[in-house]
C-alpha cells in the first residue's frame, strides 16, 4: 500500500510539473491578442520591473515578516477562487518587499492587472534569471516553459489557507506556552498521590518497594539499553593499541575503565528491569498485550516536530537507514521463526535420502547466509 | 458505565496507535483497556476486577480516566497525534518495527505438519526472494520520494509565510496544482484550531476538574472505610501473577537476557583488555618513575582525568537516556546549516524553533540501531551454522563445505 501511495505521489508530482508548463504556453502565445485595454504597464516601464525583480531578489535578505503585510494589500486582487494556478502563480510575482517599497509594489499591483502581458514578460525575465540554487539540480526544458524550480519561491499561498494557517500556529503556540495554574497542579498531585496510596502491592514483604518501572517505563528503558553493547564495543574499537605517549596510554586507560564502569551500571538497570517486569500485576491478558505507546512528555508535545535537514544526501540516507533498519527487524524475526520451524525438520529426519542434502543446503543457505550464498556438499565418495 | 469504557477503549486506542472500530465486542473492549492501563503502569486492582460486560465501575473508571490524564498527557498526545499532516512526514523512532516485531514473536509456532509432503523449501527461498526484491523496489520508491521532496522543498524556498519552516509542504504544493483540495485542508485546520482553543478551556477549568476528583476520592474512603476489614483477605489475593503464561514478560526476558549477555561478553573482554594494559603501564611507570616526576606528570595526569571524565559523560548520558527521544512522524524541513543560505535569503541561525531534531542525529541513531540488529542477526546465523554443523555430522556421505 505504501508502494501504491508513493507511485502515486510521484506520478502527481510529475504531472504537476508537466501541466504547469503547458497552461503557461498557452497564455504567452496570445499574448498578443487578450486583453488589450487592462494594459497599464507599457513597455517603458518594463525595464524597471525586470531592474525591480532583481533587486527584489537581492533584498531578500532584508524579508523578514513584512513579506506577508506587504503583500496583504496586493492579494484582495485576486480572485478567491484559484482559477489557474499557473496563472496565479503569475500573479502572485507581486511579492517580496525592497527597499524600494512602494515604488515596487506600485509596479507590482500593475503585473496584478496586467494580466497576460505581464505573464508573458515575467515568464521570460524569470527565465533569464535563476532563482533556484546554483541550478545544480537540473534546469527546465525549453524556453517557453516555467516550472516549480523557476517560480517555487515566489509562490503564494491563498490568502483564507494562509489566515487559517497563522491562526492555527498561533493556537498551537497558545497552547504549547499555556501552564496549569498552581491550584490546578497542587489538586492533580494530591489526586495523584492518594491514588498511588490506595493500591495494594502483591508482595507479602512489609517493606516490599513499589515498583520503580511501569511496563511501558520497563520497555522505554530498555529500547535504550539494547543499543548500548553495540555503541560501547564501538568505543572499544576505537582505542588503538598502541600509544606514542604516555599521557596518551593513560588516557586510553582511563576511558577503557570507565567504559567497564557504564557496562556494570547498565548490567545493573537490567537486573532491575528483570525483576520489575517478572512479577507484575497479572492482569495483563496473555491474549492482547498492547503494542507499545510513546510514554508521554507532555511539556515538549505541543511544539512541533520537525525534522531538519540540510541536503538531499542527509535526506537519502535517513529514509535508506529507516528502511535498512526495518528490514533487520524484519529479518530478523523471520530468522527467529524459521529457525524454530526448519531446525527440528532436519534434525528430525536424519534418514540418508537422496533429498536431504539438497534439503540441508536450501535450509543451510537460508538460515546461515541469508539466502544469498550456498555451501558445497561433496559427496565422500571415500567412505570405508 | 458501558459509554465510559467505550471512551477510554476509543482513547486508548489512538494513543497506541491501533485503529479501532465501533463493532469491536465490548469484552474485547475492556480487555483490552485494562491491559493498556496495566500497560501503563495503573495499580487499582479495583478496576482491574471490573466484570467484562461493563455494566458497573463509573467510578473506578473515572478514577483511571482522570489517571490516565495526568499520567499520559492524553489531551497533549491526542492534540499532538491528530495534527493536520502535511505530506512530508517520516517517523523518527522505530517503535513500529518493534510494535511489528512483539506481535510476530508472541504468536504460537503453529504446530509441526510434515514439511516435506506440504511445503516444498523452494517456496521458501521463493518467497524469500520476492520479499527481497519488494524491499528493494521499496527502497527505489523511497529515493525517488526523496527527490521529490527536496525539489519542493528547494524549490519553494522562501515563499512560505512561516519563518521557521521556509518552504511549502507537499499538501500546500499540491494545493496550488489542485485549488479544489484546498478546501478540505482548510475544513481540516479549522478544525484542529478548533480543538486547540477546546484545550485552552479546558486549561482554565483544570482546577475546578482536580479538585472534584478529590471529593470522588474522598467519597469513596469514607465508603471504603465501612467494608475495609472485608475486603483486605481479598486483595491479598486477588491478581494472580501470570509470569508463566504473559507472552510480553517472555519477549522482555528474552530481550534482557540477550543485552545482559552482550554486556557481559563485552566487560569480560574489556576487563582481560584492561588488566594487560595496566600491567604493561604500571612496569613503565615504575621504570621512569624519576623522569616523569620531573615533567609534572601528576598535574597533567589530573586534566586527563577530568577530560576523560567528560568524554564518558556524553556517553553514560547515551546510555541512561531519558525520554527525550522524538516519538512518531515528524515533517521534514530543508534547513541549510549555512547562516547566508546559497539562494541569499539570509535567514537569522538564531531563530531556532522549540522542538527541531536534527537528521543527522536521527541518522546516527539509526546506524546504532542498525549496527545493534546486525550483531543480533549474526548471531542468530552462527547459532543456525553451528546446529546445522551438528547435524551434518550425522548425514551420511555427504560433507559440507561452507561458502
Amino acid at each position: 500500500k505504501e508502494l501504491e501511495e508513493l507511485e502515486l505521489l510521484n506520478r502527481a508530482l510529475e504531472k504537476a510539473l508537466k501541466v504547469r508548463k503547458s497552461i503557461l504556453k498557452t497564455p504567452l502565445e496570445v499574448q498578443g491578442g487578450r486583453c488589450p485595454g487592462t494594459l497599464r504597464n507599457t513597455s517603458g516601464k518594463s525595464s524597471s520591473k525586470g531592474v525591480a525583480c532583481k533587486q527584489e531578489r537581492s533584498h531578500r535578505t532584508a524579508i523578514g515578516a513584512g513579506d506577508r503585510e506587504v503583500c496583504a494589500p496586493a492579494e484582495p486582487q485576486k480572485t478567491p477562487g484559484l482559477s489557474t494556478s499557473a496563472l496565479n502563480e503569475q500573479q502572485s510575482i507581486s511579492i517580496g518587499s525592497s527597499a524600494e517599497g512602494k515604488n515596487f509594489l506600485a509596479a507590482g499591483k500593475q503585473l496584478f492587472d496586467a494580466g497576460k502581458k505581464s505573464c508573458g514578460f515575467l515568464g521570460e525575465s524569470s527565465k533569464k534569471e535563476d532563482l533556484t540554487a546554483e541550478g545544480t539540480l537540473g534546469r527546465s526544458t525549453s524556453p517557453p516553459a516555467v516550472t516549480l524550480q523557476e517560480k517555487g519561491c515566489q509562490l503564494k499561498l491563498p490568502l483564507p489557507y494562509r489566515k487559517a494557517y497563522s491562526r492555527n500556529s498561533r493556537a498551537w503556540e497558545r497552547c504549547r506556552l499555556c501552564q496549569t495554574s498552581a491550584d490546578a497542579a497542587a489538586a492533580r498531585n494530591r489526586f495523584m498521590e492518594r491514588i498511588q496510596a490506595t493500591v495494594f502491592f502483591l508482595s507479602s514483604l512489609p517493606h516490599s518497594p513499589a515498583h520503580a518501572f511501569s511496563p511501558s517505563e520497563v520497555e522505554e528503558e530498555l529500547k535504550v539499553l539494547q543499543d548500548v553493547p553495540s555503541l560501547l564495543s564501538q568505543y572499544v574499537e576505537t582505542e588503538p593499541a598502541d600509544h606514542p605517549t604516555l599521557q596518551r596510554e593513560y588516557e586510553s586507560l582511563l576511558t577503557l575503565e570507565g567504559l567497564q564502569t557504564i557496562i556494570s551500571q547498565c548490567l545493573h538497570k537490567l537486573q532491575l528491569l528483570r525483576a520489575d517486569g517478572a512479577g507484575d500485576v497479572g492482569s495483563c491478558s496473555p491474549a492482547c498485550t498492547p503494542p507499545r505507546g510513546q510514554v508521554a512528555d507532555s511539556t515538549g508535545m505541543l511544539a512541533a516536530p520537525l525534522l531538519c535537514y540540510s541536503s538531499f544526501q542527509e535526506l537519502r540516507d535517513l529514509f535508506a537507514l529507516k528502511l535498512q533498519v526495518s528490514m533487520l527487524h524484519q529479518e530478523v524475526a523471520l530468522q527467529k521463526v524459521m529457525m524454530a520451524e526448519l531446525l527440528p525438520v532436519l534434525e528430525s529426519r536424519l534418514t540418508s535420502e537422496a533429498s536431504a542434502a539438497q534439503l540441508y543446503r536450501a535450509i543451510y543457505t537460508q538460515l546461515c547466509e541469508g539466502g544469498r550464498r550456498f555451501p558445497v556438499l561433496v559427496r565422500d565418495e571415500l567412505a570405508d | 458505565s458501558l459509554d465510559f469504557w467505550r471512551l477510554l477503549y476509543a482513547l486508548l486506542k489512538q494513543i497506541h496507535g491501533g485503529e479501532w472500530t465501533e463493532s469491536d465486542a465490548i469484552d474485547n473492549q475492556i480487555r483490552f483497556v485494562k491491559s493498556a492501563l496495566w500497560y501503563h503502569g495503573y495499580g487499582r486492582s479495583e478496576l482491574y476486577r471490573l466484570p467484562s460486560d461493563g455494566s458497573v465501575g463509573s467510578r473506578e473508571l473515572l478514577l483511571a480516566f482522570s489517571w490516565l490524564l495526568h499520567r499520559l498527557g492524553l489531551l497533549e498526545q491526542l492534540l499532538a497525534r491528530n495534527r493536520v499532516k502535511t505530506g512530508d512526514e517520516i517517523s523518527v523512532c522505530t517503535c513500529e518495527d518493534d510494535l511489528r516485531n512483539n506481535c510476530e514473536v508472541t504468536t504460537e509456532i503453529a504446530p509441526e505438519r510434515g514439511l516435506e509432503d506440504r511445503v516444498d523449501v523452494r517456496y521458501l527461498q521463493w518467497l524469500s526472494g520476492r520479499l527481497k526484491f519488494q524491499w528493494r523496489s521499496l527502497h527505489a520508491q523511497h529515493q525517488e520520494q526523496c527527490k521529490l521532496l527536496h525539489k519542493i522543498h528547494l524549490f519553494t524556498s522562501g515563499s512560505h509565510m512561516d519563518q521557521n519552516l521556509g518552504h511549502f509542504s507537499v499538501m500546500e504544493t499540491d494545493l496550488l496544482r489542485q485549488p479544489e483540495s484546498y478546501k478540505q485542508l482548510l475544513q481540516l485546520l479549522e478544525s484542529e484550531t478548533k480543538q486547540l482553543e477546546a484545550f485552552l478551556q479546558w486549561k482554565q477549568l483544570e482546577p475546578v476538574y482536580w479538585q472534584w476528583m478529590e471529593t470522588v476520592l474522598d467519597n469513596m474512603a469514607e465508603e471504603g472505610n465501612m467494608c475495609e476489614s472485608r475486603d483486605a483477605h481479598v486483595e491479598k489475593s486477588g491478581l494472580p501473577k501470570a509470569t508463566s503464561c504473559c507472552p510480553w514478560a517472555d519477549s522482555l526476558t528474552g530481550q534482557i537476557d540477550r543485552v545482559s549477555r552482550d554486556l557481559v561478553t563485552l566487560r569480560d573482554q574489556l576487563h582481560k583488555l584492561v588488566t594487560t594494559r595496566k600491567t604493561v603501564w604500571c612496569e613503565k611507570v615504575k621504570t621512569r618513575k624519576e623522569e616523569l616526576q620531573k615533567e609534572g606528570f601528576s598535574a597533567s595526569a589530573r586534566k586527563i582525568q577530568e577530560s576523560v571524565e567528560l568524554k564518558l559523560l556524553d556517553l553514560t548520558h547515551l546510555c541512561a537516556q531519558k525520554k527525550n527521544k522524538m516519538h512518531g512522524s515528524c515533517r521534514l524541513v530543508l534547513r541549510s546549516k549555512h547562516p547566508a543560505s546559497r539562494m541569499g535569503l539570509g535567514r537569522a541561525v538564531s531563530k531556532e524553533p522549540v522542538s527541531a531534531v536534527g537528521a543527522t542525529e536521527v541518522i546516527r541513531e539509526l546506524q546504532m540501531r542498525e549496527a545493534s540488529l546486525g550483531r543480533e542477526l549474526k548471531q542468530l546465523q552462527e547459532e543456525c551454522r553451528q546446529r546445522l554443523d551438528g547435524i551434518a555430522e550425522g548425514l551420511d556421505g555427504v560433507i559440507c563445505i561452507s561458502p
